[in-house]
């Protein structure tokens, strides 16, 4: 199912994935706790994409517990709250444009990590790819 | 084991617990999904108060898993993150100067106590165990 980012809230949902630089994404851990984490993404309108180190924590978790939690930063008063449910998984490739798009995305957060966009992708070797199912907020 | 708030991390979180309005409070529902929202708290030190409506879908998620994450917002950039890990229970009963304490840190945000008192009427607490971030 493909999440309906329609309305004004819809728009605003849309916005935030094309223009935030992280994510909040909650996994469900061996022992049943939420595991949340800040990461990098790329939303393509259908899917995010994450890259990850292969020995992530979240790596364990999504393989064996493919749903998870994505939400934005809310404001300082928690308003503008922007949740999505969905469902990860571990993708063995993704097409080099979608990859490409991703590194553009994070040229300079890459630099700053005195990475190439080269040792990146060899670093966080693993692609998830997260598809919304559901949509909630305000 | 409670959690310790010490060195330049600990203090920094210490600091968020006076100025942050809002925690993310996730819980996990009877699929197995993660369910995040932001919610009002009070800090004591030790534990998490947050108030409730009874019907809310977090009272019927931690009675049936009380395994909860709470983390603050985040900064822009995605390097500011204070996470922690804990149970999170329905209480019934606040000792009336806690409760007082968190009333009196959104005074600004109500219309008035007694309305609101009214709709969040359960009491839950959350105690952290583990504490992780950067």
């Amino acid at each position: 199912m493909k999440v309906a980012c329609e309305g004004a809230f819809g728009r605003r949902a849309q916005r935030r994935l094309k223009s935030e630089s992280v994510v909040w994404l909650t996994s469900i851990d061996d022992l049943g706790r939420p595991q949340p984490r800040v990461v990098w993404f790329h939303w393509d309108g259908t899917e995010l994409l994450i890259c990850s180190q292969p020995k992530a924590g979240k790596v364990r978790q999504i393989a064996t517990r493919p749903h998870v939690a994505m939400h934005f930063n809310a404001d300082a008063h928690g308003n503008d709250v922007v949740v999505l449910l969905g469902e990860a998984r571990l993708a063995s490739r993704v097409p080099p444009e979608r990859l490409k798009a991703y590194l553009r995305k994070y040229r300079s957060g890459i630099a700053d990590l005195e990475m190439t966009p080269e040792s990146f992708v060899e670093e966080y070797s693993v692609p998830i790819l997260v598809r919304p199912t559901t949509l909630r907020g305000f | 084991m409670a959690v310790e708030f010490t060195g330049a991390f600990g203090r920094r979180v210490q600091r968020k617990w006076r100025q942050e309005q809002v925690i993310w409070m996730t819980t996990v529902d009877a699929h197995g999904r993660p369910q995040p929202r932001p919610v009002w708290f009070h800090w004591s030190g030790k534990d998490i108060l947050i108030f409730s409506p009874p019907k809310a879908a977090k009272i019927r998620q931690i009675a049936k898993n009380p395994r909860t994450s709470i983390h603050f917002n985040a900064d822009k950039a995605g390097t500011d993150v204070v996470v922690l890990l804990g149970e999170a229970r329905r209480v019934g009963q606040v000792p009336s100067d806690r409760r007082a304490a968190y009333l009196r840190r959104y005074r600004r945000n109500m219309k008035d106590p007694a309305t609101f008192q009214a709709r969040f009427s359960e009491p839950i607490v959350f105690r952290p165990r583990t504490l992780r971030g950067h």
